[in-house]
């Protein structure tokens, strides 16, 4: 056939060039080839989260070479980063990732193929990675907790209603959260704690499970959500109904721009402050690597918080 | 006239390349970007069986939206059946107790062994007995009795956890169930297949948020191997299960996932069927005309069934492929991933008006949907991107298999 | 009882003027150089047999087809329309057999359907549009509200409607393709009343219908078309019921074919009471208490107009549409009753369907594959297909049926209409039936073909195969057929031995008296 321009011996030239220019080599001069993948950009924090890692990264850009991928919100996006950079043969691997199970075997093989996996922010699974950094929400979760109680009343004497508005309830950082608060608030007979639903850290879910929660429950004192977008995005509710005056918001995040500013303007009460793992994670990545450091699978590094109220938020305001 | 007839051989021509070896001239396009663009990377062997175990997974529903396309039909509903079937799976493994899930999956699968028990029985004893009263009577019997074992079998499973050849088993009769159901309302309705499987579809995902929980929580699935284990749990899936995810291994080399294994079976399977089966025939001739294959003798409503059927079970397949691969059911496990049957039908060379195309040609369209997200990623292109991209070459192959882009050329030429 | 007063003037200049029209489709000719007249204010009536060209010729008239051969004058001005607005414009309308409104819209709304009066705001003016579908209405005796949709009204009124759209696009000549059929005997009355008032406003009217006994009533002259040619224009006047029908069959029945074979005696099929109703339950019974026996090795042909319910006769023997039918069947003695096509093949019956494209073939597969679908059962090894028998049977075919094909996986739309209705036979013939069942074999086919086929068909009934064939070429019948029933208007009119048939007495007992 005339029409075909299959030329076997054009297209095998055209092959082996292909092959030998597309070669990646993937360590370049020596540096170290640090993969990340970020599961959304979606949330503020989660921006914050790159930046802070970004300019980390810049900082050793003599011996650093990082790579951030989004997955855009997909685990299975996740799991294609993380082969991807096992394809590459990069030296670590930072992941954030979206729920406890879905990346668990791909890290498993990353793991299993020698490069260490540094889990940040949320959990997973598979506990056989270098190390997992990140606040301890537990924590986080308690000092909310105690602030709330505090607020109503007092320990033994606390006296109110709490509607919660958690995280996306897949992912660890949420689940933690919500035990820790709980842990502390149930042991006050005199406050009732409504809500549980699951606003996936956005703020439109927050808004919107806010205005719906306002419907039927008409006293509540504290609205506690797992994050400062969600918070305010209740907030927001309650303005558009005339109640915000009665009603105190917590937030967890506490980023500069954002959760502190809302503190500082009285839109939240009190929020906490979750930093971003990025930093820490990629001194542990190079700890490993540079053999400061010994894998210790599962190692956690916990990542201290703060709580921040008027009082204390021209401090964290830089 | 000579000359138009010569153009119109000449189209004609074209046209019937592009649909029979297009895809396979483009599956070959795109191996060669991927050559010419990342090397190595993207010919080594990991990379290669990374594909390929991803793309086998949606390649289950996708053979069986072929045969569903080639009737003339469609069926939007095999995303929400991955979804729901991986949920199922993950709390057939993990549980201890009877849940909404085993409440659904144990009676489907009983009911489907006293069918098949009964009808086998009938079939071999009506030639020996004329009585059909007493036939029909002994055959109840024998069902029920059969049926009853099963379920004795299965109540002991949902105490101890599902065996991974149990779940292989149930989870995609499960499937074939419900796509059973919708086949049938799609025939004996007379309702059109794409409304019938788009409330499937809704009705699927909610029932798997239902049967998980919470509002569709997440079931992650534990083993008792290095690193698996949760705080306060001791349940755990039975490690064969892991090796669903995993590769056929010869002298310490990965050779080829085990997903592989089922995309390959699957699609040799329907090619049989459609080649040398009656069954086959039947369902190209209801594509191509209804009305004929009807006058013709095909039983048109039992081979619709039969088709929304099999997607129905392909689908739930891929399910439990999913749970094992990402160690966990949830109720979003398969969305949007009709959408990507689809094109990998309509990239295969299949026209979506029914009685053209072929299996392999899926086959193709899967592998270059898979190999173009691949060499996309190893390029560190954002997913959005990726999406466009995806969306022209859908697009650009229908217009080359129907010939658009011969006419065009034509009238340029004019 | 005549009617309509006749115009005796007679004028020089026709309104409509069709000379030497020729068509032809896909090289077979239709029309082999029609002339028609129509005068101002003249009721012409267009008559004949089905397939003798009267819708061709009118399609042709109303700009359907664009590729035909002759002269239109219009006032004596030649014209040639290459769209239906164009023949709109010239003042031309037609109303078909099927109503073409749209049934959700109202009668107003239809009327001016593409060109609704507009506000100046843009918005269409329902006051406006309301009272001018008023006023055009008025003169026809229409008193429902221009507001009620269309679906709500009956034939009859939607049939005023259409004829309201026709008045108000300034008709001059309005074409009625078989108006009557379904009328009551008081809409047909109003209907004739409105073409009297449209005569006095020096409005033609076309009408084509098979109801003789309209035709006298309604017609100034009649033109009778036969075989694509024109026969005869007459004045109403001049003519008897005969002569009509002698026009309109009267050709020399050279029987080119002769038949071999009769039928043996006993009896293969019995039919008793077969009645089918319309799906909708509305309406005549599509075929009504219907009986009649079929011979071993007899060719029996079923005559009758279009509507008569021939195809939906042997639709209902191969069991289409059972639950809308009611009846006994008996096979060889036994009696049957077919709820699905699969149950009358198994059988032994076929059906070789009226629309080969539509209904016998499918067209996407290849011509091997069509010819095998039905007997697939025959080409098994365990439960694969075999190729080798496939090829083996098709092969077989080809030679027996002389089908001229290259390859035999081309696909079958690349095969002429004469070896696609040869395909259809040997798909058919390869389940060897009993019963053959044919509707229109061989429509749209050359003459080389045809006969062929019918030496077919005589080898098949010395092979004691049966066969009913529906056709509207009566001459294929009187060649071919042992008996021939006739049915009108879904009853069985009457059945003719092969000794007593003739064109004149089948056209008798097949149309519709009054």
């Amino acid at each position: 056939m005339n029409t075909k321009i299959f030329n076997k011996r054009v297209w095998i030239i055209f092959l082996v060039v292909g092959f030998v220019t597309g070669c990646q080599k993937t360590t370049k001069d020596g540096k170290w080839i640090i993969g990340f993948s970020q599961v959304t950009v979606k949330e503020p924090w989660r921006v914050v989260f790159n930046e802070n890692l970004k300019a980390r990264a810049d900082l050793m850009a003599d011996k650093v070479d990082l790579i951030i991928l989004d997955a855009d919100d997909k685990t299975e996006n996740q799991v294609e980063h993380i082969r991807t950079f096992i394809s590459k043969g990069v030296d670590a691997i930072l992941i954030s990732p979206k729920e406890a199970s879905g990346c668990s075997k791909a890290i498993q093989e990353a793991t299993e193929a020698g490069i260490p996996v540094i889990v940040l922010d949320r959990n997973t699974t598979y506990k056989g990675y270098a190390a997992f950094v990140g606040a301890d929400n537990k924590v986080i979760g308690r000092a909310a907790g105690a602030y709330a109680v505090e607020l109503l009343g007092g320990p033994g004497k606390a006296k109110g209603k709490i509607y919660e508005i958690c995280g996306s309830l897949a992912s660890t950082p949420a689940q933690e959260r919500r035990d820790g608060f709980h842990e502390i608030v149930e042991q006050e007979s005199g406050i009732t704690i409504l809500g549980g639903l699951d606003g996936d850290w956005k703020l439109d879910r927050g808004k919107t499970i806010a205005q719906d929660a306002f419907q039927v429950h008409k006293d509540i004192d504290i609205v506690y959500a797992h994050n400062d977008p969600m918070a305010y995005g209740a907030y927001q509710a309650a303005r558009e109904l005339g109640i915000h005056e009665h009603i105190k918001f917590f937030g967890i995040d506490g980023l500069p721009n954002e959760g502190c500013v809302w503190v500082k303007n009285g839109i939240l009460t009190a929020t906490f402050l979750y930093p971003t793992p990025g930093e820490a994670g990629l001194n542990v990545a190079l700890d490993i690597l540079e053999r400061r450091k010994a894998v210790l699978p599962g190692e956690t590094i916990t990542l201290p918080t703060s709580t921040i109220t008027q009082e204390n938020v021209d401090a964290f305001l830089k | 006239m000579i000359k138009t007839r010569m153009n119109v051989v000449y189209a004609s021509n074209i046209k019937l390349l592009f649909r029979r070896l297009g895809p396979f001239m483009g599956l070959i396009a795109i191996f060669a970007a991927g050559v010419f663009l990342n090397g190595s990377t993207f010919l080594n062997l990991y990379n290669q069986l990374n594909v390929l175990g991803r793309i086998s997974i949606i390649a289950l529903p996708a053979v069986g939206m072929t045969l569903v396309i080639l009737t003339a039909g469609i069926d939007l509903s095999v995303g929400s059946m991955v979804s729901l079937s991986s949920v199922v799976c993950a709390m057939l493994l993990m549980e201890r107790t009877w849940t909404k899930a085993t409440s659904i999956a144990v009676p489907v699968f009983v009911f489907l062994c006293l069918v098949i028990a009964f009808t086998l029985t009938k079939r071999f004893l009506r030639r020996h007995i004329s009585n059909s009263k007493v036939v029909s009577l002994f055959s109840l019997i024998v069902g029920s009795s059969i049926g009853f074992m099963v379920f004795l079998l299965m109540s002991r499973q949902v105490a101890t956890g599902f065996k991974t050849l149990t779940v292989l088993l149930v989870v995609p009769v499960l499937g074939l169930g419900l796509g059973t159901l919708t086949g049938a309302v799609i025939a004996k309705g007379k309702i059109q297949p794409f409304i019938v499987t788009l409330g499937m579809m809704s009705g699927a995902v909610g029932l798997a948020k239902f049967i998980a929980g919470k509002g569709g929580q997440i079931h992650p699935i534990y083993y008792q191997a290095t690193g698996y284990t949760a705080e306060g749990t001791t349940q755990m899936a039975p490690q064969s299960f892991d090796m669903l995810s995993g590769k056929i291994a010869l002298f310490g080399m990965d050779l080829f996932p085990i997903t592989g294994l089922f995309f390959l079976a699957a699609v040799l399977i329907v090619h049989f069927i459609l080649t040398r089966l009656r069954l086959g025939r039947h369902i190209y001739a209801i594509g191509g005309n209804e009305l004929t294959a009807r006058l013709s003798g095909v039983r048109v409503e039992r081979v619709k069934i039969l088709v929304y059927g099999i997607s129905g079970g392909l689908s739930a397949l891929a399910g439990v492929l999913y749970c094992a691969s990402y160690t966990q059911g949830k109720p979003d496990a398969g969305a949007t991933w009709e959408l990507d049957a689809i094109a990998a039908v309509v990239i295969g060379g299949t026209s979506l008006m029914g009685g053209r195309g072929t299996v392999l040609g899926t086959m193709v369209g899967v592998l270059i949907l898979g190999y173009l997200s691949n060499i996309l990623n190893l390029q560190e292109v954002p997913s959005e991107v990726q999406d466009i991209l995806k969306g022209i070459i859908i697009i650009g192959a229908v217009l080359l298999q129907e010939g658009a882009v011969v006419r065009w050329f034509r009238r340029l030429k004019k | 009882m005549r009617g309509i007063p006749k115009h005796s003037q007679s004028r020089s200049e026709s309104l409509v003027r069709m000379e030497s029209i020729v068509k032809a489709f896909s090289g077979v000719r239709v029309l082999h150089g029609v002339d028609f007249e129509v005068q101002r204010g003249e009721i012409m009536a267009l008559m004949g047999e089905n397939g003798a060209g009267k819708s061709t010729l009118m399609k042709i008239l109303v700009g359907v087809y664009d590729d035909w051969e002759g002269r239109i004058s219009i006032d004596e001005t030649e014209r040639r329309f290459t769209d239906t607005r164009e023949a709109e414009k010239a003042g031309i309308a037609i109303m078909y057999q099927e109503i073409n409104m749209v049934p959700e819209l109202t009668v107003a709304e239809n009327i001016f359907l593409g060109r609704e009066p507009c506000t100046w705001g843009g918005c269409v003016d329902y006051i406006q549009m309301n009272r001018m579908a008023e006023s055009i209405l008025a003169d026809l005796h229409f008193t429902v509200p221009v507001t009620t949709p269309v679906s709500q009204l009956r034939v009859g009124l939607q049939q005023l409607v259409e004829i309201g759209k026709a008045l108000s696009l300034n008709a001059r000549v309005v074409i009625m393709d078989e108006p009557t059929s379904a009328l009551s005997k008081r809409e047909i009355e109003t209907l004739f009343s409105v073409i009297e008032k449209l005569k006095s406003r020096n409005v033609s009217v076309i009408y084509i219908s098979h109801r003789i006994g309209e035709v006298f009533r309604v017609a100034d002259r009649v033109t009778v078309l036969r075989d694509g040619r024109t026969v005869d224009i007459k004045h109403v006047e001049d003519l008897n019921r005969q002569d009509l029908i002698g026009m309109m069959v009267g050709r020399r029945f050279d029987q080119f074919f002769v038949k071999e074979g009769h039928p043996e005696d006993d009896v293969v099929m019995r039919v008793e009471h077969l009645t089918r109703i319309q799906p909708n339950r509305q309406g005549k019974p599509l075929i009504e208490d219907v009986s009649f026996e079929l011979k071993r090795g007899e060719q029996l042909g079923i005559a009758g107009l279009l509507g008569s319910g021939r195809t939906e006769l042997l639709e209902a023997l191969f069991g289409v549409d059972s639950e809308n039918t009611t009846g006994t069947v008996e096979i060889e003695g036994k009696a049957v009753h077919f709820s699905h096509p699969h149950h009358a093949m198994d059988a032994g019956m076929g059906l070789i369907t009226e629309d080969r494209k539509g209904s016998g073939l499918v067209l996407g597969m290849s011509v091997e594959h069509n010819m095998t679908l039905a007997a697939l059962k025959a080409i098994l090894t365990f439960i694969f297909i075999s190729r080798k028998k496939e090829r083996n049977l098709s092969k077989a075919y080809m030679n027996r049926l002389s089908i001229n094909v290259p390859d035999l996986d081309n696909p079958i739309d690349t095969l002429s209409g004469g070896n696609q209705q040869k395909v259809l036979l040997a798909k058919w013939l390869a389940i060897h039936p009993k019963i053959l069942l044919l509707d229109e074999p061989t429509r749209g086919i050359d003459v080389g073909a045809k006969h062929e086929i019918y030496l077919l068909l005589s080898k098949l009934v010395k092979q004691g195969i049966s066969i009913v064939i529906a056709s509207s070429e009566l001459t294929e019948l009187l060649s071919l057929c042992d008996r021939i029933m006739v049915l009108r208007e879904g009853k069985l009119s009457a059945i003719f031995s092969r000794d007593e048939a003739t064109q004149e007495k089948i056209m008798e007992a097949a149309a519709p008296v009054g």
